[in-house]
């Protein structure tokens, strides 16, 4: 048979088919991994909403590498102004005076941060489904759509929207069992590259408004072995595991409290654990969008109360199975070094 | 009970009461048994019409944050301590719900409504073998509550003219007090940090920065 295809039609076919083996190649995880990549990498200058439960927020985001520091700045468009500055592990809040983060940040033992929830796109498999489910149109940008299903309850599912030439992330939701948003981030409105000015990063000057930095020290936070920690889960869904172990020490009463931090990979949670407080301390269940916070009192050695509270983006069952099962560590050992620590 | 109280009762729950018909309704609620078992009749039926009897309610920031960045640390304390503060014995779900809005103007009133915590649910729950969630509604500070209104599977223990604790109620530590909501809301600002400092790209800090709903 004469070949009748013409040359540029020709090439058209074979570029089709060039790409379409590319996008059989290219794996869901892959996107994954070029999303976590663009986000630290990219320059953009975006207006995003965000649900996170209760109230439906508008934020900019503005992003830059510069001279090889990563350079950010969020800033909260509605109510009491608000930003987040950040220069590489430098981070600043700037609020209002009398801002109920102000009031929080003192109200909690501060340190340095452990390096403990790095998202870690390379376990997500085992505990979740991947596969693209078509494609679509965010803030009038081509997206791929991206699901990632939990293999069981003890963990919600995303469906992500991909930039598909940037691959960065233009909208998510975080869903229950059900499919239900639990939380939506979404742009807006988004640029990329050189339509980005550098001149943005730079906070407002507001009247009156207060600064408070996040210890977020680059050098390695002493991070606690797990062994000193005194407390551990009985239960952990599977595909969780510990990320981080820290005691902190509240400034005020010197009481010591332990966190346990876990994650999948995906989805985290904390669990902390101090004395019984003198006063108060009810057993609750609270969740606002994704994240629950549950607080259970346990016994430690001889009928010691102790107080555990969970937080995490995790189903409400699972926290509470999981806050119910902390025990302290060990024998003797374990238990003295918490009374010790009293 | 008076036809007059029924009203004040009734303009209570719709968020009409002044200060002074509030102040009433509080002060017979602690006496009048029959009362209270109206009041916890017209509660259960406004849970039951939110949905919010099996639903866990959406809890936290919002009612509790207004509260708490209007009051500061000390007389929130203070309050709950010498516990004649005229919202101790308000139940929480009160203090959530139609109140919200008047926090701010009665000052023993936003300490209640930071305590709120919506409906707090029972630890019941957390046993195995759980029922449909006991519905909470807890009492403020130390002080017991004055009443409180639960609805167990098991048990279905109707909030009774009797005034008694029903049995989900024994299980619980103590009542929600304000420095368990400030304890929780600290520890979940710390694990939204830390996973804030943690995550590479824009979700990083949008919890952070929408933590307080303004």
């Amino acid at each position: 048979m004469r070949r009748s295809v013409s040359g540029p039609l020709f090439a058209a076919w074979a570029a089709v088919l060039f790409s379409s083996a590319l996008q059989a190649e290219e794996t869901p995880r892959q996107w994954l991994d070029d999303m976590n990549e663009a986000f630290g990498t990219l320059s953009y200058d975006g207006v995003f909403s965000y649900f996170g439960g209760e109230d439906l927020a508008s934020l900019r985001v503005v992003h830059m590498v510069v001279d090889g520091e990563r350079r950010e700045r969020l800033v909260h468009l509605n109510g009491a102004p608000r930003e987040i500055v950040r220069r590489g592990d430098e981070v600043v809040c700037i609020v209002q005076p009398g801002d109920a983060l102000l009031e929080l940040e003192e109200s909690i033992p501060s340190g340095p941060f452990a390096r403990a929830f790095v998202r870690r796109y390379d376990r997500i498999s085992e505990n979740y489904g991947l596969s693209f489910v078509g494609e679509d149109r965010v803030a009038d940008r081509a997206a791929v759509r991206v699901a990632v299903n939990p293999r069981d309850d003890d963990r919600y599912g995303y469906r992500l929207w991909l930039d598909q030439e940037t691959r960065l992330l233009l909208r998510s939701e975080l869903i229950d069992s059900d499919g239900r948003p639990l939380e939506i981030f979404q742009f807006n409105q988004i640029r990329f590259g050189d339509a980005v000015d550098p001149a943005m990063l730079e906070p407002d000057g507001r009247d009156g408004s207060l600064v408070t930095h996040l210890t977020l020290a680059s050098k390695q936070p002493q991070t606690i072995s797990r062994e000193e920690v005194s407390w551990r889960v009985g239960w952990l869904p599977s595909g969780f595991s510990m990320a981080a172990a820290d005691i902190r020490r509240a400034p005020s009463s010197l009481k010591s409290i332990d966190t346990l931090m876990y994650s999948d990979g995906l989805a985290a949670f904390s669990v902390f654990v101090e004395d019984m407080p003198e006063r108060g301390a009810a057993s609750m269940v609270s969740r606002n969008g994704a994240t629950v916070a549950v607080t259970h009192r346990v016994s430690g050695t001889g009928d010691h109360p102790y107080l555990v509270t969970l937080v995490g983006e995790i189903p409400t069952p699972t926290a509470k199975r999981i806050a119910r099962s902390v025990v302290p560590r060990g024998g003797d050992a374990a238990s003295s070094d918490a009374s010790s620590r009293r | 009970m008076t036809e007059k109280l029924r009203q004040s009762l009734s303009a209570v729950i719709d968020d009409e009461a002044d200060a002074f018909e509030l102040r009433r309704v509080l002060d017979e609620l602690g006496r009048d048994d029959e009362l209270r078992a109206l009041w916890e009749r017209y509660h259960l039926i406004g849970n039951a019409l939110r949905g919010e009897c099996s639903a866990l309610p959406a809890a936290l920031p919002d009612r509790v944050w207004d509260a708490l960045a209007s009051d500061d640390e000390g007389p929130l304390a203070a309050d709950a301590a010498a516990g004649d503060d005229p919202a101790a014995d308000l139940p929480a779900s009160l203090a959530a719900g139609p109140w919200r809005a008047r926090a701010g103007r009665l000052t023993g009133l936003a300490v209640a409504a930071s305590v709120a915590f919506a409906v707090v649910i029972g630890f019941n729950g957390l046993g195995p073998g759980e029922g449909p969630p006991s519905v909470q509604v807890a009492g403020v500070a130390d002080a017991p509550p004055a009443m409180s209104v639960a609805q167990t599977g098991e048990s279905s223990a109707q909030p009774g003219a009797s005034g008694q604790r029903p049995e989900a109620r024994l299980n619980l530590a103590a009542d929600a007090s304000p420095s368990d909501v400030k304890r929780a809301q600290a520890y979940i600002l710390h694990h939204t940090q830390q996973q804030a400092l943690n995550q590479a790209g824009v979700m990083s800090f949008v919890k952070m920065a929408t933590y307080e709903a303004p």
